[in-house]
């Protein structure tokens, strides 16, 4: 390993593995990282079932608090950006489902194929599951079902975000869900294709600064085991149904880093490169998350963070119970996220093909300018988030000391008053972030269309519809933000 | 790991110094007029403020009084050390500045900043309290100018420079 070089800038960055010795030791131990996992598990099973039977107040809720203000503040501002998808790797919803397909928590069952016949369960490669072990269906392998779930709790989301109930019930169902589909499908078929958190951190782990790849391509070339692919004593096969040695993008690499352990030559590692590093979609169903991603950006800052109490009243099925508000509210999300906001795009990539005469297809562009939106998205997001934790972060201490409204005081701040940190910050937080996402947006969607187009004059032609939509876009967002 | 070129720096600072320039000349051509006193009466509501958006400049002063029509409410103003509990039914609402806490019918404020301030109901009044929140907007808001300067400037600039630059030898 050591005649590998720490540091590649050319290409992939830092090799944190051997830059810092005591990392790759914890990384290849087996326990690691389910000893974040199972805690987080035992965490939010109490949680949850503390909601059911606790205070229906949200603000007072652990599980309303820890999940929608804490775990997304540091989601979607600290670990995707700065960790990919290492949230994947510790998520506490596969941790049952993991154990029924294997039926051992730590330990690894590595079996040669050629004589381990006859015993229950299937082999998978060198590994033994259990349960049904079916492939999932390949016209069913993509983002859609990811697309239609994350719509779906998008439209019920004042309902998720403010009652304990609800959010219980979610957090308790994905668990349910993710354990019956490990029972029926093979490895994390779940978090791959179902999870509806795990679409859009795919998608924007394209933009972090962390990445599991291997160290040198030709002792991949060379190695007939392919354990990373089918497991070895070290490790399980890719759980994420991902061949690790070939990786070159974070979407759906899970940072559970099974391949690290299982590689035999400890080849595989994990990066630290520069941030939006990654541009290329590769398909309408990447390029819808991106689009209703920042269409469900705009609309949740105009619905939550804007003045307008109608709009809120509407979106607020769970306690006013009027169904016509909703359902015109309903309608204009969904209008604007499979729409107007997708329709914009595709418009304005035909148009900026034309413009600029690209013998390129409309997919091709369209998938080119979509990148824009990777970047964007992430920093909208971002922007979005941050009066979450300055406004209401206060709310984590009370919630978490008293976490079901029974008169606890676990960290001695039950009683602590709300108490705003520095909230007059947040325009000037929001407008930097939106600025900054602006300006990756711009130069990762003109990257990759010269890549596709082959000039730069072309492609910066052929981004410039595109490239309007997201200033008009962050202009928008600026007004609505520190107007 | 990133890098920037010398040329890059020099347009990221020009951009910055002229939109500065900028803000500062149409920021302040506005200006010209005295301090006013607005009167106004907010009355809160599951979950909203009305009015939800109060307009005012650097100067003029808020006379501000309160009324809630369903439950508790609270008005916090951001950046301004302002937290009023609005009961009820009762035209007194109870004002906590500097620490101190007193009835009274009416909040008098110095707008003595520019800039976006929301105001946010403190005190828990049903499933959405945490998003229950108004703005107060003090010109000139020299935040929305610059950062729409900006954001225009990235685009343009950002077209150009790859419209105009020499197209890089070797591979990429």
């Amino acid at each position: 390993m050591s005649a590998h070089p720490a540091t590649d800038r050319a290409s992939r960055g830092l090799d944190l593995l051997t830059r810092f010795p005591r990392l790759r030791w914890l990384v290849r131990r087996r326990w690691f990282p389910l000893a974040l996992a199972l805690p987080l598990l035992v965490l939010a099973v109490l949680l949850s079932a503390g909601a059911l039977v606790g205070t229906p107040v949200g603000s007072r809720s652990g599980l309303v608090v820890g999940v929608w203000i804490l775990w997304w503040f540091l989601l979607i501002a600290v670990l995707l950006p700065f960790g990919a998808r290492a949230w994947c790797g510790v998520c506490p919803v596969p941790v049952i489902g993991d154990w029924v397909q294997r039926r051992r928590l730590t330990s690894v069952a590595d079996e040669d194929p050629r004589v381990a016949k006859g015993a229950p369960g299937k082999l998978v490669g060198r590994n033994r599951y259990f349960g049904l072990a079916w492939r999932w269906p390949r016209a069913l392998s993509n983002l859609w079902l990811q697309n239609l779930g994350f719509m779906l709790l998008a439209t019920f989301s004042v309902v998720l975000l403010t009652s304990p109930l609800a959010s219980a019930v979610a957090v308790l169902g994905m668990v349910l869900a993710a354990t019956g589909i490990a029972w029926t499908f093979r490895q994390r078929t779940f978090c791959r294709f179902l999870c509806p958190v795990g679409g859009f951190l795919g998608l924007y782990s394209m933009s972090s600064t962390l990445a599991v790849r291997s160290r040198d391509e030709s002792v991949c070339a060379g190695c007939r085991d392919k354990s990373c692919l089918a497991g070895s004593a070290g490790g399980w096969g890719c759980p994420w149904l991902q061949y690790p040695s070939r990786l070159d993008r974070n979407n759906a690499c899970g940072f559970c880093l099974e391949c690290v352990k299982s590689c035999p030559h400890g080849n595989m590692t994990v990066f630290l490169r520069r941030p939006f590093a990654e541009r290329h979609l590769l398909g309408w169903d990447e390029a819808f998350k991106a689009y209703l991603m920042v269409a469900l950006a705009i609309a949740y800052s105009v619905t939550y963070l804007g003045p307008w109490g109608e709009l809120k009243a509407a979106a607020n099925i769970g306690e006013a119970s009027d169904w016509r508000a909703f359902g015109l509210y309903a309608t204009g999300l969904w209008a604007l996220a499979l729409g107007v906001v997708p329709g914009a795009f595709v418009a304005a990539a035909w148009s900026g093909r034309r413009l600029a005469r690209a013998r390129v297809g409309l997919r091709d562009a369209a998938l080119a300018s979509a990148s824009a939106l990777v970047p964007f998205g992430l920093l909208v997001w971002i922007a979005f988030s941050v009066p979450l934790i300055l406004a209401n972060g206060s709310y984590v201490l009370s919630a978490m000391s008293d976490p079901f409204g029974w008169g606890w005081d676990l960290f001695g701040g039950a009683d602590v008053p709300w108490s705003p940190l520095r909230p007059h910050w947040t325009p000037w937080l929001q407008a930097g972030f939106v600025l900054v996402g602006q300006g990756a947006g711009l130069r990762s969607g003109w990257l990759t269309l010269r890549d596709l187009v082959g000039d730069r004059r072309g492609a910066a032609i052929a981004f410039a519809p595109s490239a309007l939509l997201v200033t008009v876009i962050a202009h928008l967002l600026l007004l609505l933000y520190a107007g | 790991m990133l890098r920037f070129s010398l040329g890059s720096i020099v347009t990221l600072a020009a951009l910055a110094a002229v939109s500065g320039g900028l803000v500062w000349a149409v920021s302040s051509t506005g200006a010209v007029r005295g301090p006013v006193e607005h009167e106004i009466r907010v009355v809160a509501r599951s979950y909203a403020f009305e009015p939800p958006v109060i307009r005012a400049r650097r100067g003029d002063s808020l006379r501000l009084r309160f009324a809630s029509t369903d439950v508790v409410h609270g008005f916090y103003l951001e950046g301004h050390d302002l937290d009023v509990t609005i009961p009820p039914l009762s035209r007194r609402a109870l004002v906590t500045r500097g620490g101190r806490t007193e009835a009274a019918e009416e909040v008098a404020l110095v707008l003595e900043r520019s800039g976006k301030f929301r105001f946010r109901c403190s005190k828990t009044c049903g499933a959405m309290h945490p998003f229950m929140q108004g703005e107060l907007i003090v010109g000139p808001n020299r935040l929305l100018l610059a950062s729409t300067i900006l954001s225009g400037a990235l685009l343009v600039i950002g077209l150009a420079w790859a419209f105009i630059a020499p197209e890089r030898k070797g591979p990429r």
